[in-house]
């Protein structure tokens, strides 16, 4: 009795362990204390379930542990981290066998006697746990490339998928009909062992990020079904944290690449065509993008320093309307905006604060902020309060808010934000936006406001430019605004060219241009083994004063959160590295942006030709960067099979070679010009 | 019906994991990635328990043959699956400065 008391808590406090193992993973701080946690409570599960009085020998049990822990220890020492997508997809292989032969082996002992609940769950389990073996196995073949990573299809895969995805249903209805067939059983299970290959076989190598997350997600649940089968709570709950974990990478993964589950796992059988398709559609789309680049010299962003904002503010303005949002919080600008709104106020001018009911990132957000700086909650509006002020009023001053700002929730049907309240700004008889780029907001949309006549966009980050613009009211050093305002950055090159560099080019770049660089790694660095290089490169130039960030697309690798363990490895700070939500904003004051065997991820295709097949897919703003360096072997296309515009633009130069190598060469070079 | 008594609380259970699951993997920023697949990787690798039961219990050789296997390919990713977890997470460093 004792020893199922026990057994029953080691299974209770090994399940709470493995939640909060997960839980502690929310910050680099705290993760390696979880894994800790879900050590132990494995440990527990494990040493309770070794004294169950259900078993009867030793020996087998002995020789398994004995044998799947030097496995364990094999893999787990010598695999290196740029093997981790493969790894990942052997350890599902080898979980879901192992859930598929207890499956098995439960039926064979128990078979007809296990009742209509017991089968259906031991069919799950068997039916998820064999295609969930061959499906990663495969992956692992294709990743560790001793199989060809192209998608491979044949003429009606649709139509017999369909049909073994049909018998394994029917079969799996059968056995819950009758439970004493077992020839119904195996034949399930060996068309699940089928359907895993012919599942991954049109699955290409770039898509390996959603497929190793989606098989994830099935040996998860093929798990929890073996906690039904053994009435076993701990298995059915690390089961479902792992199948939550698998559908919410998918989920992620998926909307990275902008295409949905579906056209994933069956797209393939259209790339065919498509693919072949793909060069004609994007001969011509250099012009179209070069012409795109042109366009915005239609209306004219008009950019200020802070001392001619510091004019228009002390010469021009009786009455100011702060317009807070996201960005302010995001830079810590509070304090800052604080300063002005006090210089101001000696200056004799009216200073109001207008809160959006929904800017930052929750209820009241701003109003918390400006609080903490000191901001007498008597100068904070609400929109409906002061909405009607903006157009007395000389200046609007919009500190990192964007889409409760655009005027297109006003006046343009057609807009996604058509119809949301809005802040009244562009009302004001001068406006004036702080903001780091032109990038859009995060309903994706261009803000109309940015153009109009009366508008001026101050660039750079909220705390320094607010910084700046108060140093300049309080020393006097301001400026009139120009009457002709300089012009966005003039568009220089003639056709579109391919422009290549050597490693001293590529040396003098950097050196005499770069204050500011952002480096974006792809599948080219870890096929190069380049990590280490890039690091030191990046030492390199943070030694010279450089701020150096790394921008990380989601997809980036081959598997979710690919380069970060890389660029870990080779003792890059975790501080450094950005998602692609983080860092965009950031390439429009980069002074140069390196790519590393990236490719589609930096398309800006995915944004302006809407016939390319990538299309919609987020990427990472490289093309913004004043200066960009392209690392690679050659001009030759990515995965999606199609030329990037990104290539032929006028600030973009070829660095082509090894990304080792020629990193590699970079950094000596650099080193012998110090 | 064999089982049914069972089946209900197990739902429970499995859906209100699957809801704890689904809170807490949210929160996982994308830098940590990788190793959360590891670690739930090693985590759903508790099917070892279901392996030593039937290795252990079973009377047939087949059944004992297949439990075996199927104890060696957990018991793989829950070794590999911790200490490959660990050791990616000890590599994310702050900044030095």
């Amino acid at each position: 009795m004792l020893q199922t008391y026990f057994v029953d808590v080691s299974y209770l406090v090994a399940s709470v362990l493995f939640v909060l193992c997960l839980k502690f993973l929310n910050s680099p701080e705290t993760a390696r204390k979880g894994v800790l946690l879900g050590e132990i409570g494995m440990a527990l599960a494990i040493i309770g379930t070794l004294i169950n009085h259900e078993i009867i020998t030793y020996e087998w049990i002995i020789i398994g542990l004995f044998i799947g822990s030097i496995i364990g220890i094999a893999i787990a020492v010598w695999t290196p981290m740029t093997h981790m997508p493969q790894r990942t997809a052997l350890s599902h292989a080898f979980g879901a066998l192992a859930v598929t032969l207890v499956g098995i082996a439960e039926f064979y002992k128990h078979g007809a006697d296990l009742g209509t609940i017991k089968t259906a769950a031991i069919g799950f389990e068997c039916l998820l746990g064999a295609l969930t073996f061959t499906g990663s196995m495969q992956a692992f073949f294709k990743l560790q490339e001793w199989m060809r990573g192209a998608p491979i299809t044949f003429k009606g895969q649709n139509a017999l998928n369909m049909a073994i995805l049909a018998g394994m249903i029917g079969l799996l209805g059968y056995i819950i009909y009758d439970p004493t067939a077992s020839w119904a059983f195996y034949l399930m299970v060996a068309l699940g062992f089928a359907f895993g290959v012919l599942l991954v076989l049109p699955i290409g190598a770039a898509d390996m990020p959603v497929v190793i997350s989606l098989l994830n997600s099935y040996a998860g649940l093929a798990g929890s079904a073996t906690g039904f089968v053994l009435s076993n709570n701990v298995l059915i709950i690390a089961g479902a944290l792992d199948g939550a974990s698998g559908v919410i990478l998918s989920i992620i993964m998926c909307k990275a690449m902008n295409r949905s589950m579906a056209n994933v796992l069956f797209g393939a059988f259209g790339s065919s065509t498509a693919g072949a398709a793909a060069p004609k559609v994007t001969m011509p789309s250099p012009a179209a993008a070069s012409a795109a680049q042109a366009a915005p010299t239609g209306p004219v962003i008009k950019k200020l320093t802070p001392e001619q904002a510091g004019g228009l503010f002390k010469n021009r303005s009786k009455s100011v309307i702060v317009v807070p949002g996201y960005g302010m919080a995001a830079a810590q600008a509070q304090h800052a905006v604080r300063d002005l709104g006090d210089q101001l106020k000696t200056l004799g001018i009216s200073v109001k604060y207008a809160i959006h009911p929904v800017a930052g990132r929750m209820p009241g957000h701003m109003n918390v902020l400006l609080a903490e700086a000191n901001v007498p909650y008597t100068d904070l509006f609400d929109m409906e309060d002061i909405n009607e002020e903006f157009e007395h009023t000389d200046v609007a001053l919009v500190i990192g808010a964007n889409d409760v700002t655009n005027p297109a929730a006003r006046n343009n049907e057609q807009s996604p934000i058509y119809g949301m309240p809005i802040l009244n700004v562009d009302k004001a008889r001068t406006v004036i936006v702080c903001k780091r780029s032109m990038s859009p907001g995060f309903a994706g949309i261009d803000n109309e406001l940015y153009l109009m006549p009366q508008t001026y966009m101050l660039f750079g980050d909220a705390k320094g430019s607010i910084g700046k613009l108060v140093d300049s009211i309080k020393s006097g050093n301001v400026e009139d605004v120009p009457v002709e305002a300089p012009a966005a950055a003039a568009v220089t090159g003639g056709g579109p060219a391919v422009k290549q560099l050597s490693a001293e080019q590529a040396c003098e770049l950097f050196s005499k241009k770069a204050k500011r660089v952002i480096i974006v790694p792809g599948y080219g660095m870890a096929a190069a083994q380049a990590q280490h290089a890039v690091r030191d490169l990046g030492d390199l130039l943070k030694s010279m004063g450089v701020k150096v960030k790394y921008a990380i697309h989601p997809v980036a690798g081959r598997m979710p959160g690919h380069m970060n363990v890389l660029l870990a490895e080779a003792n890059v700070p975790y501080t450094d590295l950005f998602d692609m939500e983080d860092i965009n904003d950031e390439f429009g004051e980069a002074d140069v942006a390196l790519v590393v065997g990236a490719n589609d991820v930096t398309n800006p295709a995915a944004k302006t030709n809407p016939q390319s097949p990538i299309y919609g897919m987020p990427i990472l703003d490289v093309e913004l960067a004043k200066t960009v360096i392209v690392c690679k072997r050659s001009m030759k296309p990515g995965f999606a099979g199609i030329d990037n515009d990104l290539y032929l633009m006028p600030q973009t130069y070829m660095y082509f070679g090894d990304a080792k190598t020629s990193i590699g060469k970079l950094v000596d070079a650099m080193k012998a010009a110090k | 019906m064999v089982g049914y008594s069972t089946l209900m609380p197990e739902l429970y259970v499995f859906i209100l994991a699957a809801f704890v699951g689904y809170m807490v993997i949210t929160r996982v920023p994308p830098l940590l990635h990788t190793p959360l697949m590891s670690a739930t990787n090693a985590i759903s690798a508790i099917s070892v328990v279901g392996a030593i039961l039937v290795a252990g219990s079973a009377n047939s050789l087949v059944t004992k043959i297949l439990g075996t296997i199927a104890v060696a390919a957990a018991m793989s990713n829950v070794v590999g699956g911790f200490i490959l977890t660990d050791r990616m997470l000890k590599m994310f460093k702050k900044e030095k400065r």
